[in-house]
């Protein structure tokens, strides 16, 4: 067997015992909007490919998560003098194993996700939204909170 | 945020423990660690959830009051790890059995870019955190462990068997291993598998889905093996368990 063959077989057998006992839950891509216009609603589709937020979780195959995503309803202006609505319907999240042949399995952003790892360790999961800037919306950066907790089993 | 390993042991004798935590990202991350105490129930869909008692009762073998990380905040640069120690405070004449608490490891990276504001003016910027929430379990003293297993049932779902069964906790220590399905034909083949880790601190009735595609109608045979075995926790800090296994006649419309 040629050396460099011998060099990755032993590389991937390291990797694969070093993955073997960890979880990873790792923010990927951020929600963006892009260019909001005050007036018009923006809305991000879960499965726009540069838009929709994107996160990464890893556990071992198999294994179960309960995934709850805590979301924000208004936006705040930095530095105050305005907020702007943003909401997530059922639909707008959908989490998807790496295994071939995985379908995405989506749910509703608002409430809880059990999953589990078939087929791969790992999944990816996919957010999107729509904010609704009124017409008198300041200018400004604004911003909210979003959080993910990720329960092992 | 990775974090190894992902389910914690301290023993009694050494009464600490460590975690190390990395940062895959390209922004550092300011990382918090605290400890509740929760263990996994199934709720009337057979699905995981977290108990967490509102109020604790004396009788509730916690651990989460007297366990303390070291550092309990820290910032880690991007692609750097941390190493954070565990160490156990149990209150004098702890009686021996096993404690349990979930580590909750909070990362919360820098504010997320505003999109651009172009010519508009208005840019908008969602601040990430991200909540792991993994298992810890004090042991002190000599422990057993086991499991009995009831009320083992299988529905046809579409291209699936929904299986579901009542798994209880014998001894004085959660059950910690991984059960394996298989659906038989009437050969004796193996047709079907599943296999997933399990944890039964009390009492679960969790679901599982063996998957049953392609296969031709008639009658089966589903085995449930459950073994206190886990490849993604080392050996010696599984309490082991007789086997056991339970089977039932099932019918593929």
């Amino acid at each position: 067997m040629p050396r460099c063959a011998t060099f990755l077989m032993l590389a991937a057998f390291l990797l694969a015992r070093s993955l073997a006992g960890q979880t990873q839950v790792s923010g990927v891509r951020d929600l963006a909007f892009g260019i909001v216009i005050a007036g018009v609603p923006t809305t991000v589709a879960p499965t726009d490919p540069v838009k929709s937020g994107q996160f990464y979780l890893r556990y071992v195959t198999g294994g179960r998560v309960r995934v709850r995503l805590t979301l924000p309803t208004t936006l705040n202006r930095v530095g105050g003098g305005g907020t702007m609505p943003i909401s997530f319907r059922n639909g707008d999240a959908f989490i998807l194993g790496t295994a071939p042949g995985s379908v995405p399995n989506p749910f509703n952003p608002g409430g809880m996700l059990n999953y589990r790892f078939t087929g791969s360790p790992d999944a990816n999961l996919y957010l999107g939204g729509r904010v609704t800037p009124a017409a008198a919306t300041p200018s400004g950066t604004y911003t909210a909170p979003v959080i993910l907790t990720a329960t092992f089993f | 945020m990775v974090i190894a390993p992902h389910t914690v042991y301290i023993d009694h004798r050494s009464r600490s423990a460590s975690i190390t935590l990395y940062n895959p990202g390209a922004t550092s991350v300011e990382v918090a660690i605290s400890s509740i105490f929760a263990y996994p129930i199934t709720d009337s869909a057979g699905q995981f959830a977290l108990f967490t008692p509102d109020s604790l009762d004396p009788s509730m073998p916690s651990a989460a009051d007297w366990i303390e990380a070291f550092p309990k905040r820290v910032l880690i640069a991007p692609l750097q790890r941390q190493t954070v120690r565990l160490l156990a405070r149990p209150p004098q004449g702890l009686v021996d059995g096993e404690y349990w608490a979930r580590l909750v490891i909070s990362a919360k990276g820098g504010a997320a870019p505003a999109t651009e504001a172009d010519t508009t003016g208005i840019s908008i910027g969602l601040t990430i955190e991200i909540r792991s929430i993994i298992p810890l379990t004090y042991r002190k003293g000599a422990l057993k462990t086991g499991l009995s297993v009831s009320e083992l049932r299988s529905t046809p779902a579409g291209d699936s068997l929904v299986v579901s069964a009542r798994l209880v906790r014998q001894g004085t220590a959660a059950y910690i291993g991984t059960v394996k399905g298989t659906l038989l034909n009437p050969a004796g083949k193996a047709v079907a598998k599943f296999e997933e880790p399990i944890a039964v601190y009390y009492e679960v009735a969790p679901t599982f889905a063996l998957g049953t595609a392609g296969l031709p109608p008639g009658s089966y045979r589903l085995q449930l093996d459950f073994l206190s075995e886990r490849p993604d926790i080392a050996p010696e800090l599984l309490l082991r368990a007789p086997p056991v296994r339970d089977s039932l006649e099932v019918r593929l419309p």
